[in-house]
């Protein structure tokens, strides 16, 4: 019964950083998808005819918190490798 | 007087190091056999939907995995006396009866991640590994040698919980996050989404590989580490020998690059048809729930948290999702864990009722057999590069309903000999639709490799009877 309560305690914290992680962090990726697609204006001939620079900035801003996650997630996975070797300590250990 | 004690026993001394010796390099041997069926096995929980999507070419693919694989592996650092801790008891023996448990073990979880390989089903890896060496425990020292439960760890809260709960979390997570994905981007420029999804999903799969190196090498690495401690090569306390590291490394690595597609194939084109969004979504959503799990302390199989993930990503798209597919692999992820612990507990009656290096020999000699069986079986319906994204019809599955994985599972590992024979007279009739069938799916696959055509479900039905032919 007591591994039953650890273990649906543990879920629920999972569930929560999957949650904000996992379904969070595409749904920012989908967002700079469609600024950038929606910050150039294009002519007929294809070329961009008008750019809207604050859109596009925004689109960058989402694409690097994208890649200031994927960082994270790097580190995290090699933070007991760099806490061991190189004496780095991440994420509070 | 000592010289006379001394040569009386240096030779049969001599000869029992010998052979004691070779045991424990069989038993590596063994181990590292095991993590590369370890890395084929687990290539398609990172990369099946990027190579569904075309987000990355096959062989790219599992080239990038293999390397961060490769990497992730050298990331591990704790060490390692430690695997399995928490659910087996193997402080009681040690020296030449741990080393036959532990190779025992080791040739239940090989022998069952090939054949469900050889079934195409993503099954866990770590699950075939602790299960052989529950096996093996319970036959070694009985039922007490198991911590069945006790607090968080155990085999119902290490094993039984995490593999109940990751494929719902996974697929929850991965359907909102899909649904959230279309929503967001169904006014979006088709042709910038799909180039912005497809970046997406190869740095999403990319973590996925790396945490996968980092978890799982880990495990063969302590496997040997115990092996090396029976021995008594080093001692509990010794730090890991770089050897082990590096040869761990590059077994998971070899093992990846082989590409285990028709799990791919399974994964990426069989559960749902993966567009590049949902790819994006699910692997971010595996990634996230492997890594946050681990943190919490109550840490997900990569391989159900990537098949619910993937699941997930089909329910929240709306799109078909191929129950009976699912359904195979839910069956095959039951199995795993008795089916494994079974034919280790056999090996290692066999071996220890022979006894000594000649009973080792013996299984060894068995493995290497029924992997060799299992592999020319493989080659009567090929799934490579050509053909990995072509998904043989929905009418396929049904030849091997959950029901009939089972009995399949047991012909293949138990009774070679009988089930070959009839597969031989079944094939031979089949032989000449095999290779027109695979001849078409090549030709498909390479003219629409660019535009990803359904598969045509009555022009493929050719290739029913190979997979139907097992008995």
């Amino acid at each position: 019964m007591q591994t039953l309560i650890d273990a649906l305690s543990s879920l629920w914290h999972v569930l929560v950083a999957a949650l904000i992680l996992g379904a969070g962090l595409p749904a920012v990726f989908a967002l700079g998808v469609r600024l950038l697609s929606s910050a150039d204006t294009v002519d007929d001939e294809g070329g961009v005819a008008r750019r809207n620079h604050v859109v596009m900035a925004g689109a960058y801003a989402c694409f690097g918190l994208i890649v200031a996650a994927v960082l994270t997630g790097i580190l995290y996975t090699a933070k007991a490798f760099l806490a061991a070797r190189l004496g780095i300590h991440l994420f509070g250990e | 007087m000592a010289t006379a004690w001394q040569s009386k026993f240096r030779l049969p001394h001599t000869g029992r190091v010998t052979a004691e010796l070779l045991v424990l390099l069989i038993v590596i041997a063994t181990a590292l056999a095991f993590d590369f069926t370890n890395g084929f096995h687990d290539t398609a929980n990172a990369m099946a939907t990027s190579i569904a999507t075309g987000a990355l070419k096959p062989r790219v693919a599992v080239g990038l995995s293999a390397v961060l694989n490769l990497i992730g592996a050298f990331l591990s650092v704790e060490v390692a006396a430690t695997v399995a801790k928490g659910i087996v008891q193997l402080d009681a023996v040690s020296g030449q009866d741990l080393l036959l448990i532990v190779f025992a073990g080791l040739v239940g979880g090989i022998l069952w991640n090939v054949a469900t390989w050889l079934f195409g089903l993503p099954s866990s890896s770590s699950h075939a590994l602790f299960g052989g060496l529950i096996g093996t425990t319970i036959a070694a020292l009985g039922w007490n040698g198991v911590i069945w439960s006790d607090g968080s760890s155990g085999v119902l809260g290490k094993i039984m919980l995490p593999a109940l709960l990751a494929p719902v979390v996974a697929a929850l997570v991965a359907s909102i996050g899909t649904w959230a994905v279309y929503r967001i981007t169904a006014a979006a420029d088709p042709g910038i989404r799909r180039k912005g999804f497809r970046i997406g999903q190869i740095g999403s799969a990319s973590l996925v590989s790396l945490a996968h190196g980092t978890n799982d090498a880990q495990k063969t690495m302590g496997v040997i580490f115990l092996a090396l401690v029976a021995h008594g090569t080093v001692t509990k306390d010794d730090e890991l020998p770089l050897w082990v590291m590096a040869s761990c490394a590059v077994a998971i690595a070899l093992g990846t690059y082989l590409g285990g597609w028709r799990i791919i194939r399974t994964l990426g084109k069989g559960l749902v048809d993966i567009d590049s969004p949902q790819g994006l979504a699910a692997e971010t959503s595996s990634a996230a729930i492997i890594l946050s799990s681990a943190h919490f302390g109550l840490p997900l199989s990569t391989t159900q948290t990537a098949t619910g993930s993937i699941l997930g990503s089909g329910i929240g798209k709306g799109a078909e999702v191929r129950w009976s597919v699912m359904g195979r692999m839910a069956v095959a992820w039951l199995l795993t864990l008795p089916m494994a612990g079974l034919v280790g507990a056999t090996c290692w009656a066999l071996a220890h009722g022979i006894g000594g290096l000649p009973g080792v020999l013996v299984v060894f000699t068995l493995l290497v057999g029924l992997c060799g069986f299992m592999w020319l079986r493989s080659r009567r319906d090929r799934v490579d590069t050509t053909n990995v994204n072509v998904w043989p019809g929905d009418a396929a599955p049904a030849g091997t309903s959950p029901a009939g994985t089972s009995p399949n599972g047991e012909v293949t590992i138990a009774s070679a000999p009988a089930g070959a024979a009839e597969a031989d007279a079944t094939a031979a009739q089949a032989r000449p639709a095999v290779s027109a069938a695979t001849a078409f799916e090549s030709v498909t696959a390479q003219a629409g490799a660019a535009s990803r055509p359904e598969p045509p479900e009555a022009d493929s039905a050719p290739s029913l009877p190979t997979r139907r032919a097992r008995p």
